[in-house]
């Protein structure tokens, strides 16, 4: 039977694998922000460390003490590599302008929440000024190893990078905490969308769980169909930057709906995507005096209603006033409930919670319908492969003293159009003051601070006082290139 | 109060566009006197300079545009009298303004009247309020959900015994009355004739339509034998029954089966009285001839559009278009900075009609049909984009140049989302007929669907608001609906869920 499932439909040995695959079982993470030195020395380095880049085809164990490597580009990366990121002249769009504008741009920021305390002039790397934001980053390497057997730093000495193709701007760490939880305690991760084509989508067979989940390649991958019976725009390259001819030809659809060859162009950006990488620094005893004092005599409920889910991942809107994971611990990673059907009103999860602002699921089913809903809300899914940085807050430290610590989540993300999915999440979703017909306030974990609506029958509850508990340390856009495209910037 | 609204088109004179454009940025909000603004919705003023496939002896245009309460005429006269200084400063560089401005305030007015471009196709989110109920009712809910009422909570409302659930709502009233300023907020507000009576009309007509065609059906079906008759009738009544159990949840069904039982009955009584059977066959010949009379002019009616969207579609093949517009940065920095200030944004889009009689008579067609439609069913063409307050379609330039105005709530991407997944055919089947629009099929399909590509479209032909007033700047559609709805609530007498519904939405 296995052979009926079409697995070939993903060009899975041209895709890096960290958009298929969280590692799991590689908790620790390396985060090597470059900068290019020299152009030539770095292909070659390049070239030479390509082999070792984790594709979707490779062993889900790596073996001999091999960590999985992915790589990125920003824009200065991809061209100072030779690669042109500016649209064409007859009307080829190229990367989208978000990528080439960079996510540290005045309006952007402003449209992403990245004012205040968030503002990129304070960022740590990525921003404006600041004291690792000086080197321009070109490039990010990202290492996953399991610490016992796969020494990360050991690994990286083995990459060799010669210090004259490129300067390390900046390193951080990153790790998978082993019960799942992030700094404030709350199990992380939990909803990511099923990419078809995958082994997840095959095994999906419930509709409600396809309905809500399951999102098309195009969404996340460059050169598949995406939701809307498309393909994505997948940036093109010169044809003489791709001297071994190892990219496939860059095609548009004519206004006939046949597909034509761009003349002189190849495509760059077939089995790549964007990625999103964000530094958020939390303040764990901000949250937990928050919590414990607004929260009367259940603090772990107002926490749970702050994020939608409670800490051990149980959603509120399946078990309302208490956990009930310990039961039932299907419930730690419940990801199929709808919130139109029991809680259209958020009298369970409020409707400004966390978790119902990332991904409002069903909830504009009023209007037309469940299935329109999901499919109005899946135009905007994200793979989420966040880590964690920083050591856990330990129970007896005050408030004060876990927050002087810098801890948080490395926010990354994968998508195929940056504007119409991460930037629309956060400024239309997270941002938004109006969302889901809530008068003014913004996301009560990762926003400014303010209010939170405790929706009721007898009346809403408004809980005042909420600070920002999360503020933005660093950010910036990548293109994670396919394997084969990888090559051709190292020019072979 | 009905709306009134104005699209004043003015050429600017040669070279002075960007003089223009520079003072309207630095005016600010001041020189608009109060007067004029009492019942003014919202109103713009923007510079509509040359752009992508503007014909050729297009000059920078002047666009001041408003929405208001009432007749144009009054809000002209209003705006004339108070507002002067800041007409005269806005318009002192059009062609042919009058010189000496409102000193002589009828010059002013014709030179207002004659270059109002009116509207195509207009869409009002709230036909009937105006700017004091809206802004009456905003005041009515923040100062309920602020009353103290806090002893509910010490029961929960579920459990709370009914005479204590009235007086919460009695409390709640008697609160509300004490505040001058509330005042009349507790009496129903104005409705329109047609959205308040459409739903029982409608169903109405479907019930009288249903009879009819029971009526005329019968006598054929059952040639008048005894048996046929009282067969009939019985499937009639049958019929009938479940209908009436389906009006259950679809209250729709409710007169239908009314109308059934009723032709039911009166076959029956054919069978009795001479002059029931008379007056049947006499219907039936009238709705014979009366059918030929309506439905031929359908059909054919029907043919023409289906032949027209066929020779839509030969143009859309042998039209040679320019390629579609991509990205810009530049455009981008001009138009983000006066975004998302507000809880409303502004959308002001300009595009070149396709060259021909032929497309600006199909854009007419369909801009007047949703026009139309949109009386019928308050959700017609527009159908879920609850977030536009005021949208209008103009044809200006003597059927060269499509204007689009729309006052719309929250982030441009969320905006256009909406228009791309909820009324794409309606939105294809206007922009279709503009250059450089993504390849449409058979006038309504494709087009907007192409998200990425329509959104570069819109934002490459988008201009920029240089000058904005909003009577309500941090209301949404939904806010104002949720207003209303607390007031009509407070003014009827509550059951239990009535009352949970009203507390849901302070």
């Amino acid at each position: 039977m296995a052979s009926e499932i079409p697995m070939e439909v993903l060009e899975r040995p041209d895709i890096q694998a960290l958009i298929l695959r969280a590692y799991g079982n590689l908790p620790h993470t390396r985060y090597y922000f470059l900068k290019i030195e020299d152009r030539d020395a770095f292909k070659t380095w390049l070239a030479g460390v390509i082999p070792q880049v984790t594709n979707a085809d490779s062993p889900t164990e790596p073996g001999d003490g091999r960590c999985a490597l992915n790589i990125a580009f920003t824009r200065f990366g991809l061209s100072r590599l030779g690669v042109t990121v500016a649209p064409k002249p007859h009307g080829y769009d190229g990367f989208g302008l978000e990528f080439r504008q960079g996510l540290v741009h005045r309006h952007r920021s402003r449209f992403l929440g990245d004012v205040d305390e968030n503002d990129p002039r304070w960022w740590e790397w990525g921003g404006r000024t600041g004291a690792k934001s000086e080197g321009r980053i070109d490039c990010l390497c990202l290492l996953f190893g399991d610490k016992q057997k796969t020494p990360l730093d050991a690994t990286w000495r083995d990459l060799a990078l010669p210090p004259a193709a490129a300067s390390v701007v900046h390193v951080q760490c990153g790790y998978l905490s082993r019960d799942e939880g992030e700094h404030f305690g709350f199990r992380d991760g939990i909803s990511q969308p099923t990419i078809r084509f995958t082994k997840r989508d095959y095994e999906t067979t419930a509709p409600r769980e396809r309905a809500l989940h399951v999102v098309e390649a195009g969404e996340f991958i460059l050169g598949y169909e995406n939701q809307n019976s498309r393909m994505p725009v997948s940036p093109g390259i010169v044809a003489n930057l791709d001297r071994c001819n190892r990219l496939m030809p860059l095609t548009r659809k004519s206004r006939w709906g046949i597909t034509r060859q761009v003349s002189g162009l190849k495509d760059f950006g077939r089995n790549g995507t964007y990625l999103v990488l964000r530094q958020l620094r939390q303040y764990v005893g901000r949250f937990e005096e928050f919590v414990q004092t607004q929260g009367g005599s259940n603090p772990e409920l107002l926490g749970a209603r702050i994020v939608g889910r409670w800490k051990s991942g149980a959603p509120l809107t399946v078990c309302p006033e208490f956990d009930r994971s310990a039961q039932n611990p299907g419930l730690r990673t419940e990801n199929s409930f709808v919130y139109d059907e029991l809680d259209r009103y958020g009298y369970r999860c409020p409707v400004g919670a966390h978790i119902r602002r990332g991904n409002p699921r069903d909830a504009t089913s009023v209007l037309d319908g469940e299935a329109q809903a999901l499919k109005r809300v899946n135009f905007h899914r994200l793979i989420r492969r966040g880590r964690l940085y920083g050591d856990r807050a330990q129970g007896h430290e005050t408030p004060r003293e876990k927050d002087a610590v810098d801890r948080g989540l490395m926010f990354l993300c994968l998508n195929a159009d940056l504007r119409r999915q991460f930037e629309f999440v956060q400024q239309s979703w997270v941002n938004n003051d109006k969302f889901s017909g809530l008068i003014a306030e913004q996301d009560p974990l990762i926003g400014p601070g303010g209010t939170l609506t405790v929706q009721r029958p007898e009346g809403h509850q408004r809980v005042g006082g909420l600070q920002r508990f999360v503020t933005v340390k660093g950010g910036a856009y990548f293109f994670m290139p396919g394997i084969q495209a990888l090559y051709c910037l190292a020019g072979r | 109060m009905k709306h009134g609204i104005l699209t004043v088109v003015a050429p600017i004179a040669q070279g002075q566009d960007d003089i223009v454009r520079q003072r309207l940025l630095t005016m600010g909000n001041g020189g608009l006197p109060t007067a004029p603004l009492i019942g003014l919705h919202f109103a713009s003023v923007s510079v509509l300079g040359r752009y992508l496939d503007a014909p050729d002896d297009f000059t920078p245009q002047l666009l001041f545009e408003a929405s208001f309460d009432g007749p144009r005429e009054d809000f002209i006269d209003d705006l004339v009298s108070t507002g002067g200084m800041w007409l005269d400063t806005v318009f002192q560089d059009c062609e042919g303004y009058p010189p000496q401005g409102t000193q002589i305030p009828q010059l002013v007015k014709n030179y207002l009247f004659t270059h109002d471009a009116g509207a195509d196709c207009v869409y009002i989110a709230y036909p009937y309020r105006s700017v004091g109920q809206i802004q009456q009712e905003h005041q009515l809910r923040d100062t309920v959900a602020r009353l103290d009422y806090d002893d509910r909570a010490m029961f929960g409302l579920r459990h709370l015994p009914p005479p204590m659930k009235r007086s919460l709502v009695s409390l709640i009233r008697r609160q509300v009355a004490a505040i001058p300023e509330l005042c009349g907020a507790l009496t129903p507000p104005e409705r329109p004739f047609v959205t308040t009576y459409w739903p029982a009309i409608a169903d109405g007509l479907i019930g009288i339509l249903a009879t009819l065609i029971a009526l005329a059906a019968i006598p054929k079906l059952a040639g008048f034998s005894a048996s046929g008759v009282y067969a009939t009738t019985f499937v009639l009544f049958i019929l009938s029954i479940v209908l009436s159990l389906l009006a259950v949840w679809r209250p729709r069904w409710k007169h239908t089966a009314t109308g059934l039982l009723l032709a039911a009955a009166l076959t029956i009584a054919a069978k009795r009285f001479e002059t029931v059977a008379m007056f049947l066959q006499l219907m039936d010949r009238v709705l014979a001839g009366l059918g030929v009379v309506l439905v031929v002019p359908v059909i054919a009616l029907i043919c023409v559009v289906i032949v027209w969207i066929l020779f839509v579609e030969a143009h859309e093949w042998f039209d040679t278009e320019p390629p579609l517009p991509s990205w810009n940065a530049r455009r981008e920095d001009i138009l983000r900075p006066a975004e998302r200030l507000d809880a409303q944004n502004l959308l002001i889009g300009l595009n070149r009609i396709k060259a021909g009689w032929f497309r600006l008579l199909t854009l007419r067609f369909v801009l007047w049909t949703i026009h139309a439609l949109k009386y019928l069913d308050k959700a017609g063409a527009l159908a879920g984009v609850s977030s536009i307050h005021f949208a209008r379609w103009t044809i200006i330039d003597r059927g060269r140049q499509l204007l689009f105005i729309s006052h719309y709530d929250g982030d441009w991407d969320a905006y256009l989302g909406d228009f791309v997944e909820e009324a794409s055919m309606g939105m294809t089947a206007i922009w279709s007929n503009c250059t450089r629009f993504p390849r449409s099929w058979f006038l309504f399909f494709g087009g907007t669907r192409d998200q990425r590509a329509f959104k570069a479209y819109a934002r490459a032909s988008q201009h920029q608001t240089l000058w904005v007033y909003r009577a309500y700047p941090q209301l949404t559609v939904s806010n104002i609906e949720n207003h209303t709805a607390i007031r009509e609530a407070l003014g009827r007498p509550l059951e239990a869920a009535g009352l949970e519904d009203l507390l849901r939405r302070l």
